[in-house]
């Protein structure tokens, strides 16, 4: 029989206080700003001569901005960009840091174990532009790999301008960056798993790979779930910074996501598009949402479990 | 429960609705003031690449202190996302008396009625500014009829573009630098055997390299050009000789003498692939050439006594190639005005001692030099002056004033073209490449229309769509080759905005050209 809301409200009271700050901040950080939203439907508001509320009742109510999205069917294409990069992103990268933590768990020797999990952490505190700069003069047509590439092949590869591998790059750089960072919580996890499971299953004959397999792996599951259903939820969001500092002529057609766009559209040199790009987040934001809804019927239907 | 949510909204909402809800600000300037009794100015310019207790303790900034009478502070943008910190300043009604804008900044401003209107007020405080400046300057800063900001005019219309070549290299394959088309292709052939790599390298930055498309008749940005009878100002990606340029650069590409990676070359990488030996020839500014000397000396080509003088046997400089060999030379001089200074609307009250500061520093009177002395410095310690040649700097002491045009709000426009040859002097080779470059300039010279352009909305609105998107159709083209060439037109024109800012740039030139 279900309870009733104030019921379970009575039965939980004690615990009320502490949801409080969430509720707080969902409100303050979440809620309130999406009245923002309707800046999508005003004709570029100005913010700078009248304080926010004067210059939002001063502009027009127009739809002119999303006629300008709808118009430009690049839009679909950069949506697609933005998917596909982030769908490579988390299929490729996502069991990685998964793998390197029961690597790393597996070292024997301590020090050997903390150079390791410094070394791969480090990547992580590194700004972006700084690893584009690092990789653009690695792939260099001049640089260390395409003078590798040399003895097998005559002409060099231009790695940064070739549309085909950029999407590729985008991962691999984003995944040198990010797996040792990710590993953090795996790591942490398998150090809770009992100890006494790897004994008793040795003394039953197991082997290192069957351990993993059946106690190391079942033991992080539940971690590994909310991992992955927290990266679905930011599918939408292929790494603008990433894509940004990246992009280049040659790249843009197939690089070019939902994040760089509106960059270009509202904060870019010389425009301040509020309101044009205010209704491609509101865009983006729709497809994210259904995106997300889908893949929760789905997931509750096939595996039972969702977010909500 | 629902009460004590309810209020506490409520509490939430109205705080936030006053926090937003400032005085506000009358745009009266106050004309009865006392001129002597000077106050405090807080000064926001652009990003100076010093830090901001370097740029206060400069001995400019000192030096305008003196001149001036007025105690200063400076504060600077930041050097990436300036326009959006400038924004975001200005919503905060932050106290900047004075404000050094670039052009764009000021028409996103100026459209948005951020600025002070200051058309009376130089009347009153400004006569200095009024005489040194000439009309068609002002007439640069006028919106709507009025005026909101001193321009600033640049120093001298150079032409600046040049291809630098190895001179070295020329010497040893026995070529002369290309006057022609055909030349050029031959030149890049051959340097491009001898070096075993391509050639030729520009940076990323560059689809209209002056030097080779003014072989074209495209010869600015924005040029006049006549279809079909009627004239009118477009922008290069649609003058009618566009597919040639292009056609002609995919050429030189696909034959091997342009560097691969010309799209993703930011300047330095372009310098250095020429300093380094890695390409013979690169497209740049003269203004490079300090960086291209001190390129060549990092890599061994040249010793540091060679670097302090001219370089005649190392590198040499194309200035424009022609069509064929009886065609004219024409090629690309830039003008107009890389900064204004203007005054916020909500400092009206005390934009009187603003203008009368900024007319002191421009007044170069006989009792008077400031403005002199705040780009050249003093008589026998910074420079000395022959009938010759003008002012000559003395390089011991002249780096002093490197940083004097950082402090400029507005330029003498009677004088600063002389003051600042001198500026040019110091550095031999760059003084060589400059008097090469600007041989017979007033013959050889072509202006972009819009460099002389007041605000326009439609054009400033759409602007950098325009620019990135033909910078990046050109890099593809050269890659590809123009087939696609009328679809990316068709997007430049539709969707990218550049028709409506043809249509607008050509309702101001008309009656300019008047």
């Amino acid at each position: 029989m279900a309870i009733s809301l104030k019921a379970k409200i009575k039965k939980h009271k004690n615990l009320i206080p502490f949801v409080i700050p969430a509720i707080l901040f969902a409100l303050v950080f979440s809620y309130l700003p999406m009245i923002g939203i309707l800046i999508a439907f005003k004709d570029n508001p100005n913010f700078g001569r009248y304080p926010v509320f004067e210059a939002f009742s001063r502009a027009s109510w127009t739809l002119d901005n999303f006629k300008v999205i709808f118009s430009d069917k690049e839009i679909l294409h950069y949506l697609g960009n933005t998917l596909t990069i982030s769908i490579m992103k988390i299929v490729i990268l996502f069991p990685l840091p998964v793998i390197l933590a029961v690597m790393i768990s597996e070292v024997k020797n301590r020090v050997f174990s903390y150079i390791i999990q410094g070394m791969v952490f480090l990547p992580h505190f590194l700004s972006w532009v700084v690893i584009t700069g690092i990789f653009n003069n690695l792939l260099d047509v001049y640089g260390p790999i395409n003078n590798f590439i040399a003895v097998f092949k005559e002409n060099p590869i231009y790695f940064m301008g070739e549309p085909k591998l950029f999407k590729w790059l985008v991962v691999l750089m984003s995944g040198w960056k990010e797996i040792g960072y990710s590993s953090i919580v795996y790591i942490a996890a398998i150090t809770t798993i009992n100890p006494q499971l790897y004994e008793s299953a040795e003394i039953d004959g197991a082997g290192k790979l069957k351990q993993i397999w059946h106690i190391t792996i079942p033991g992080i599951l539940p971690t590994i779930m909310v991992m992955f259903i927290i990266r679905i939820g930011y599918l939408m969001d292929a790494g603008f910074e990433q894509v940004y500092t990246m992009l280049n002529s040659y790249t843009r057609e197939s690089g070019e996501i939902i994040g760089t766009y509106v960059y270009r559209l509202g904060l870019g040199t010389g425009s301040r598009d509020y309101g044009l790009s205010t209704a491609v987040g509101l865009f983006n934001g729709i497809v994210s949402m259904v995106l997300i809804i889908v893949t929760n019927i789905f997931s509750k239907k096939k595996f039972g479990t969702g977010l909500w | 429960m629902k009460k004590i949510l309810s209020i506490f909204l409520l509490i939430l909402l109205s705080t936030s609705l006053f926090g937003c809800n400032k005085t506000e600000y009358v745009d009266n300037i106050n004309y009865d003031i006392d001129l002597n009794q000077k106050p405090e100015l807080s000064i926001l310019m652009p990003y100076s690449g010093y830090t901001i207790q370097e740029v206060n303790a400069d001995s400019n900034a000192k030096l305008i202190e003196t001149l001036t009478g007025y105690k200063t502070t400076y504060t600077q943008l930041p050097s990436a996302d300036a326009s959006k910190t400038l924004n975001n300043e200005l919503m905060d009604k932050r106290h900047y008396n004075i404000m050094k804008l670039t052009k764009e900044q000021f028409a996103d401003l100026v459209k948005d009625d951020m600025l002070l209107d200051i058309t009376e007020a130089l009347n009153v405080f400004g006569s200095e500014l009024l005489s040194n400046i000439s009309d068609e300057s002002w007439d640069v800063v006028r919106w709507n009829g009025k005026i909101y900001g001193i321009p600033e005019r640049a120093s001298s219309d150079n032409i600046e573009n040049p291809i630098i070549f190895n001179q070295d290299l020329l010497f040893e394959c026995n070529l002369n630098i290309p006057t022609t088309l055909e030349e050029f292709e031959n030149v890049l052939k051959v340097l491009t055997q001898k070096i075993g790599k391509p050639a030729f390298t520009f940076d990323k930055y560059t689809p209209l390299i002056y030097s080779i498309s003014s072989a074209f008749g495209i010869y600015s940005e924005w040029h006049e050009y006549t279809i079909n009878g009627k004239t009118e100002a477009l922008y290069y990606m649609n003058a009618p000789r566009y597919k040639e340029y292009v056609n002609y650069m995919h050429s030189l590409y696909e034959k091997g003498y342009i560097d691969v990676t010309v799209a993703t070359n930011t300047s330095s990488d372009a310098l250095n692939k020429f300093t380094s030996g890695n390409a013979a020839a690169v497209a740049c500014s003269i203004w490079s050439v300090p960086a291209v000397v001190s390129g060549l000396q990092a890599n061994g080509k040249i010793t540091s006594i060679e670097a302090s003088g001219t370089l005649d046997n190392y590198i040499c400089y194309l200035r424009a190639l022609k069509e064929n060999s009886s065609s004219k030379e024409k090629v690309y001089r830039s003008s107009g005005y890389t900064y204004i200074t203007a005054i916020p609307y909500y400092e009206a009250e005390n934009a009187g001692y603003a203008i009368d500061f900024m007319n002191s520093k421009i007044k170069d009177t006989d009792d008077a030099h400031n403005f002199r002395s705040i780009v050249l410095g003093t008589e026998g310690v910074h420079w000395t002056y022959n009938s010759k040649e003008g002012y000559l700097p003395i390089s011991a002491n002249f780096s002093e004033k490197d940083t004097a045009s950082f402090y400029l709000t507005g330029s003498n426009e009677n004088k600063y073209t002389d003051y600042w040859k001198a500026r040019v002097r110091k550095q031999p080779e760059l003084y060589r490449a400059w008097s090469i470059m600007m041989t017979n300039a007033d013959q050889v010279g072509e202006y972009n229309v819009v460099d002389f352009a007041p605000v326009i909305d439609e054009y400033n609105k759409n602007r950098s769509a325009i620019e990135e998107y033909s910078q990046d159709q050109f890099y593809v083209m050269l890659r590809e080759g123009t087939a696609k060439l009328n679809d990316y037109l068709n997007k430049l024109n539709n969707q990218q905005g550049c028709k409506k800012a043809t249509d607008a740039i050509n309702e101001w030139y008309k009656n300019y050209k008047k």
